[in-house]
């Protein structure tokens, strides 16, 4: 195990120095901030300046080198439109995106399990051929239109729930979250079912297909003939051994709905790191966009990680030693 | 089952209708801008919008764009180059300390020494050699030549208190704890990416606004802060798109609040490469001359296209067409310049007469995500220059790559607007964008056409260097003159409208300036 963790730290650098030479190069060929951001009153010398100041007018490999010394002091840059640290900036977002992602993540678990459960069991009955033509249903929508059509019904026309943004923020057990109160929760009930769309089909179909693949088996049905309760062959035997393929999937889900939530984040105007980076292109904002995707990778590697570990609690086949 | 069923619904309608009404005298504004809370930091329009709420400045700009005293209460000229100026006395900062020479000064010298700050207000301190205090409430300002915009230009400056000036950064301003001016709001909270809270000032010099508390609601999606107008979540929409307009207007407790703003639009054509990078025969080779050097081509592309059909179709009403760069109506606007025509068989003849009887075909250029229907107007055009026989293609692209390449002269026809409110007349936008590049001059910074003409650029060094506002004018006028009427240099399009979007509740007069102002709101009698 310990092996296995240092080498996959070891890979992860790599990959880390990699992804930034390759985002670098990206960023540095989409144009230059100077131009979208200084003022039209602005001279061509004190255009010239502000360039030489912010250093822009470095050779790419110079400027690259400068990046990772600056790294190695534990600097990530400073944004040029809002003139404060990129990793700041991410960082004060992150407790927004993640309490998004999380309650999405816990709709689409805690809802799509049973109902794949149920579809896989009885995949014969109209309810449970609903679930699955409804989950296609779920798959094919795009997450944009869904999220304007939900504002439309219950944040206009219905007037239940406010059409956007991030509600008050509680505090409780020292975390800071708008999980706490009232109307923080109201806030986050369109945007976290939005984003909850696509991974909770994915489940659905996962589990439904493990179950209908799973009951089939030979020791399912000598459990069956053993004569155990309903309730204990699914929850135990069948759960067991569908959780695989589901916990891996919902650990990749997670680290893509943290990390390009960008979409429900826009519509729904959510205070989120997805936001942010959608800005930061659109006005060239290159520390921060670098930094960003260095910290989701970061975030990859680190869930992933995770998975991989859970994965060997779940399976004892599984020997990380040997991933 | 039905029964249960209906139980829910019926719970959950009755905790979600709990409804937090907001109080009278609080404002809820939709907003695509995050704010710089620094006042010399960023120098782009919205931030300049934002900062008149919490910063007084020396001189401001009223909704109409006239020079108004704020901190300054009277001015005169000692001489031409220098200029006294009378401060307000008695005026306290938000955090209780007075107001006096030294926070002007202070400020002014702060605006250069802002670090990593890529656009910086020093356009608008750069003419000033130095301010000395005659006495704590006077404050002569020495310009380094004959100025005589400079109360327009120093109206950019926001004024903080001198100890703040001096070792505040930009971070602190952002925290909240620098954030100390004497303006008529006061900083409340701000959290980036979602809100933006000032309250009252109570203790300010001028007319106090109507609402006690403003919440910016920070907004970048147009469809989101539609929605959050029409659920009632907020009750100004800033940054409405034209095409939403009847939607808004349709339905009875809305309104769209109007006016023509400072911005007038037009295509800049390549009069400068021998060979234009996107012209090409009607066979699509490249061409070995540019024919938009050829000034009656250039009358053409102008007569081909029908503005009142732009202004009607795409801009749904909101704009106002254009014979010249400067709306009419406002100081430098040229009497001699005709009403631009719409003329598509004096287009045709006057191709035939420049040796193109059959046209040749062009690229026209734009932004997508800058001005209002951007897209859809240079659509619009490419379709009126076809009519004509210039088969003309359409590219657009994002502001963040769209401006720098316009800039370095990449394009043959190229569409932006350009706001006249800061000088009140058409200075800026003829000597930045048609006078001949200079960098030592700092004149031409936007040519993107390449337009060089030795007699325009005297009338405008003249109109720069003279300070007899009537001068000023007759110089600006000449030079509209040579440029547009003469040379055809450039195409002008039309004058866009600031639109607001507002529940009847609040009753809002848009400033021509496009800035957002929460002192021009009040209650609906």
């Amino acid at each position: 195990m310990t092996i296995f963790l240092i080498r996959r730290l070891m890979q992860s650098f790599v990959v880390l120095l990699i992804m930034s030479l390759v985002v670098f190069a990206g960023v540095y060929a989409i144009g230059n901030p100077v131009d979208v951001l200084i003022s039209p009153e602005a001279t061509e010398l004190q255009r010239e300046q502000t360039i030489q100041q912010l250093g822009l007018d470095r050779p790419m490999w110079e400027q690259y080198l400068i990046f990772l010394k600056n790294i190695a002091e534990g600097k990530l840059g400073t944004s040029f439109v809002h003139n404060r640290p990129a990793i700041t900036l991410i960082l004060e977002r992150f407790p927004a995106t993640f309490e998004l992602a999380f309650s999405a993540l816990v709709i689409a678990v805690f809802l799509g399990i049973p109902l794949g459960l149920w579809a896989g069991l009885r995949a014969d009955s109209f309810s449970g051929r609903s679930i699955i033509s409804g989950s296609i249903i779920l798959f094919s929508m795009p997450t944009f239109w869904v999220g304007l059509l939900m504002i439309i019904a219950f944040a206009i026309n219905l007037n239940w729930l406010p059409t956007s943004g991030r509600g008050e923020v509680g505090t409780f057990l020292g975390i800071r979250s708008s999980l706490f109160t009232i109307d923080g929760l109201r806030h986050l009930v369109l945007p976290a079912t939005n984003l909850a769309l696509y991974p909770l089909a994915l489940i659905i179909r996962l589990t439904a297909s493990g179950t209908s693949e799973t009951m089939s088996l030979d020791f399912m049905r000598s459990a069956r003939a053993k004569g155990l309760h309903a309730p204990r062959i699914v929850f135990v035997h069948l759960l067991k051994n569908i959780l695989i393929p589901i916990v891996t999937v919902i650990g990749l889900q997670f680290s893509v709905i943290l990390a390009f939530a960008v979409v429900t984040e826009s519509i729904f105007s959510w205070p989120g790191m997805g936001r942010l980076i959608i800005e930061s292109i659109n006005l060239l904002d290159r520390p921060v966009i670098v930094a960003y995707i260095l910290v989701t990778i970061l975030i990859f590697m680190l869930i992933n990680l995770l998975v991989d570990v859970l994965y060997s609690f779940l399976d004892p086949r599984v020997r990380l030693e040997k991933m | 089952m039905n029964r249960l069923l209906g139980l829910i619904i019926l719970i959950m309608s009755s905790v979600m209708s709990v409804w937090s009404f907001a109080a009278a005298s609080e404002l809820r504004v939709a907003t695509p801008n995050d704010p710089s809370i620094d006042p010399h930091f960023l120098y782009v329009s919205t931030n300049a919008a934002y900062a008149r709420h919490l910063y007084g400045k020396l001189v401001d700009l009223d909704g109409d764009g006239n020079v108004i005293p704020s901190l300054a209460v009277e001015w005169k000229n000692i001489d031409e180059n220098n200029w006294e100026l009378k401060l307000r006395e008695g005026v306290k900062f938000h955090d209780g300390s007075d107001f006096d020479a030294k926070d002007v000064i202070a400020s002014f010298e702060r605006v250069p020494n802002v670090p990593n700050n890529p656009a910086s207000y020093v356009s608008n301190t750069n003419m000033i050699e130095t301010i000395t205090e005659k006495d704590p409430h006077t404050i002569v300002i020495t310009t380094k030549m004959p100025y005589a915009l400079l109360l327009r230009r120093i109206s950019g400056i926001g004024i903080i208190p001198s100890e703040i000036a001096e070792t505040a950064t930009t971070e602190d301003f952002t925290s909240g704890k620098a954030a100390i001016g004497t303006g008529p709001y006061k900083f409340s909270e701000f959290v980036p990416g979602d809100r933006y809270v000032i309250e009252r000032n109570e203790d300010f010099w001028g007319e106090k606004p109507a609402y006690e508390k403003v919440i910016f609601r920070i907004m970048p999606e147009s469809a989101s802060r539609m929605a959050a107008l029409l659920g009632g979540d907020v009750d100004l929409l800033e940054g409405l798109p034209p095409a939403t307009v009847e939607t808004l207007e349709e339905r009875e407790d809305f309104y769209v609040a109007q006016r023509p703003s400072s911005r007038t639009m037009w295509l800049f054509i390549d009069t400068h490469n021998e060979v234009s990078p996107f012209v090409r025969d009607n066979d699509g080779n490249a061409m070995d001359t540019n024919p938009l050097l050829d000034p009656k081509v250039r009358e053409a592309l102008s007569l081909a296209i029908n503005r009142d059909a732009i202004v009607e179709r795409v801009m749904g009403g909101l704009a106002e067409p254009a014979n010249q760069i400067v709306a009419n109506g406002w100081f430098s606007h040229s009497p001699n310049i005709p009403e631009a025509s719409y003329d598509p068989e004096r287009a045709k003849a006057l191709l035939a007469e420049a040796g193109y009887p059959d046209g040749f075909q062009l690229t026209i250029h734009g932004p997508n995500d800058r001005y209002p229907n951007d897209e859809k107007v240079v659509q619009a055009i490419a379709q009126m220059l076809t009519r004509v026989g210039i088969k003309t293609e359409v590219a657009t692209m994002p502001k963040s790559i769209y401006f720098g390449r316009m800039n370095e002269r990449e394009f043959s026809l190229a569409f932006i607007g350009w706001d006249n409110g800061l000088t009140g007349s058409s200075l800026m936008s003829l000597s930045a964008a048609f006078h001949t590049r200079d960098k030592d001059a700092g004149e031409g910074s936007w040519n993107a056409g390449g337009y060089s003409n030795p007699e325009f650029d005297a009338a405008i060094e003249k109109a720069e260097g003279a300070f007899d506002m009537d001068e000023q004018e007759q110089a600006l006028i000449r030079a509209m003159d040579i440029m547009i009427d003469e040379d055809k240099a450039a195409v002008p399009l039309y004058t866009q409208f600031v639109i607001t979007g507002a529940k009847d509740t609040v009753s809002y007069t848009p400033r021509v300036d496009e800035h957002f102002s929460a002192m021009a709101a009040k209650p609906a009698e």
